[in-house]
């Protein structure tokens, strides 16, 4: 990035600041939304309607929002994969601690808890990670299985309760012709994208993300900067549970399910580096976008699950194979 | 101390540290494993051959899947694909079942699996090796289409598994010894002479430092893409077992090995960073997991919630790697805790 300040070796000259070496994940993610959008209309000319758009949009927040957290964490060369039980717990807790009535306290409370429960369980993965090195991998693998006990546990089987009325207009109505979801999603992504690049913080993670050791000798507080990445990740699960439960007016198991592989691939055709420290939510919010319409595009041509599994494998191949690679062993 | 007597010194790095460091997880994981058994056997009211049965079959698959899982931990990688893998393994015997001539249809179906598996193993290891990305995305991105793969062969659950031929592999022995155990006692033999092999030292030297690997002369190349065949290859083989227990095929079956193995190759005592773990360990990783529901469903306050077993393996899980990690709150030097 920024130390490269006197290109040395010939490599680093002919990867001079052109646009397009700057950006190219940027600029092939985007232009692969517009590939799909257009081969929609070539094959069925109503899938680029502003109403099937902002049907379109309105689920890409969904995964945007999962995976806002998801990109922060993989900036730093971590990863989450506890995002699926911790969204299905706190929408769980959600719908049972409002319960079926709309008094304002409790579903503040509600809503409240059911973000606060979600931050909780980012904050102590972030513990272990942080203080205990356990890898993330594990560590946020152990917390998904803990609390899809914890999910049953706590239900006994059976999920209790329904969305409470602001929370489903969160997800399904719109004001102005915009859903509130897209400015939701809006506000999260102009936060985040300034906390990564205005911010202390945001240097802290990419620094991280570069050099772990080096990044410490330099004065970043790694463990605590660490903790407040995992803590951000539970936060904006707890946020997507909100989201989910207004968009089906209740909460069910395995809603967290379809997010994880997603939310992860979402930051990967992002143009993110899995490795850490370089890529940014810019890219993911392309990411999550392409993803979403592909599934939607699949699902009109009536593809069965199974086609849309594979194609979606293939299309993550192709743009690692595109932007993902790391450098040839040891140059 | 004059100059010339420091060569003498020891090196720290030389000395083996004494096995109960080097092994302590391995032998916290038996701890636990034995533990289990004998509440296991101090709660069960008839514990007879049968229940041995049950216990040998139910980490089986689990065990082979995480055979595969070791060795891709061990050279610093890791396989997601492992499930989907089991899964369509799973799959493609139940599909090439034949009602009239049901050997041939299982010889051909385990055959056609086992290949699969090797060859779906070498499309991840040539796309990390030669691709040069990341194990854990391109294992992501191939297990999905190996799943999808599985679910368009077996779009719905079923197909047909001869009976009487499932059993060669769960059924009991002379009417005493679970069939599993030859199974196990074959991977175990297995293990011990491939660890001797130059392939496994090349997989725990890139595992420990793939710049040194490489300097040293391995050729890391050809190791990493041998390394996810076998993943493959043991996915593929743990799926046969898999299909022995349920006799039916579903795409959606073999999902759960990919993170239980992962679960039980680190309960295991392996090392995600690469380099240090070994497949005896793995065992007793993948039965402590396999084990917990049957334990548990003797307590009174579990079988008031029976489906929070998941709660308890997760614990322990978790705790097996935070007993691991408390080391490095012994570090000294503070940059070696990051």
């Amino acid at each position: 990035m920024h130390a490269s300040a006197a290109p040395s070796t010939v490599r680093d000259r002919l990867q001079s600041n052109t646009l397009w070496s700057k950006h190219k994940a940027l600029i092939i993610s985007y232009g692969m939304i517009l590939v799909i959008l257009l081969i929609g209309w070539i094959r069925h000319p109503n899938f680029i309607s502003a109403g099937n758009m902002r049907q379109q949009l309105v689920l890409a927040s969904f995964l945007g929002v999962v995976a806002a957290g998801q990109t922060i964490l993989i900036l730093t060369g971590g990863i989450d994969l506890s995002v699926a039980w911790n969204i299905n717990f706190s929408a769980i807790m959600l719908t049972k601690l409002a319960g079926n009535e709309n008094t304002f306290g409790a579903v503040t409370w509600a809503i409240l808890a059911a973000v606060m429960a979600a931050t909780f369980f980012g904050v102590i993965n972030g513990l272990g990670v942080a203080y205990l090195r356990i890898p993330p991998l594990v560590m946020t693998l152990g917390m998904n299985t803990v609390l899809l006990g914890l999910t049953t546990y706590y239900t006994k089987g059976t999920p209790q309760g329904t969305a409470p009325d602001v929370i489903i207009t969160l997800a399904n109505k719109r004001i102005f012709g915009v859903p509130w979801a897209l400015i939701l999603w809006a506000i999260i992504s102009v936060a985040v994208i300034f906390m990564l690049r205005r911010t202390t913080l945001g240097a802290n993670i990419y620094a991280i993300g570069n050099n772990v050791k080096a990044a410490y000798l330099s004065g970043v507080p790694v463990q605590r900067t660490l903790v407040i990445c995992y803590a951000l990740s539970g936060f904006f699960a707890g946020i997507t549970a909100l989201l989910l439960t207004g968009y089906s007016n209740q909460s069910y198991f395995r809603m967290g399910d379809p997010y994880v592989l997603p939310s992860i691939a979402a930051v990967v055709v992002g143009g993110t580096s899995i490795l850490g420290g370089s890529g940014g939510y810019a890219g993911t919010i392309a990411g999550a976008i392409i993803i979403t319409l592909l599934t939607n595009l699949l699902s009109i041509e009536n593809r069965p699950r199974a086609d849309q599994q594979i194609l979606f494998g293939l299309i993550v191949l192709v743009m690692l194979l595109i932007y993902g690679r790391e450098r040839k062993a040891r140059q | 101390m004059s100059a010339e007597a420091l060569p003498l010194q020891p090196h720290r790095t030389v000395s083996k540290p004494p096995i109960y460091q080097r092994f302590g997880r391995v032998f916290l994981a038996y701890g636990i494993l034995i533990a289990l058994l004998f509440v296991y056997q101090a709660k069960s009211p008839h514990f007879e051959q049968r229940e041995w049965r049950s216990i040998a079959n139910s980490g089986m698959t689990l065990t082979i899947a995480g055979m595969g899982q070791t060795l891709a931990v061990l050279t610093g990688g890791i396989d997601l694909s492992v499930g989907p893998m089991v899964a369509l393994s799973n799959c493609i015997i139940a599909s090439t079942g034949d009602e009239q001539n049901p050997d041939r249809g299982l010889a051909l179906g385990i055959s056609l699996a086992l290949i699969v598996g090797a060859l779906g193993g070498l499309i991840n290891g040539l796309l990390i090796a030669y691709g040069r990305l990341q194990p854990i995305i391109v294992t992501l991105a191939t297990g999905y289409i190996y799943g999808g793969i599985a679910l368009r062969v077996r779009p719905e659950p079923g197909g047909f598994v001869p009976y009487n031929r499932t059993n060669l592999l769960t059924d009991l022995q002379w009417d005493k010894v679970p069939r599993a155990l030859f199974v196990l006692l074959g991977l175990v033999i297995f293990w011990l002479l491939f660890k001797r092999t130059r392939i496994c030292t090349n997989i725990y030297a890139i595992g420990s430092s793939a710049d040194a690997a490489y300097m040293s002369g391995v050729n890391v190349i050809r190791t990493k893409i041998l390394t996810y065949t076998l993943v493959g290859f043991f996915a593929a083989l743990a799926g046969v077992f898999l299909t022995a227990q349920t006799a039916s095929g579903d795409a959606n079956a073999g999902l759960i090995f990919t993170l239980n193995s992962i679960a039980a190759v680190v309960i295991g005592g392996a090392s995600l960073a690469g380099g240090s773990g070994t497949f005896i360990g793995t065992i007793a990783g993948a039965y402590v997991l396999a084990l917990i529901p049957s334990v548990l469903y003797f307590f009174d306050f579990y079988r008031q919630r029976p489906l929070s077993q998941d709660l308890y393996k997760g614990s322990i899980l978790l705790a097996a790697v935070a007993v691991g990690a408390i080391g490095i709150l012994r570090q000294r030097n503070r940059l070696d805790r990051l």
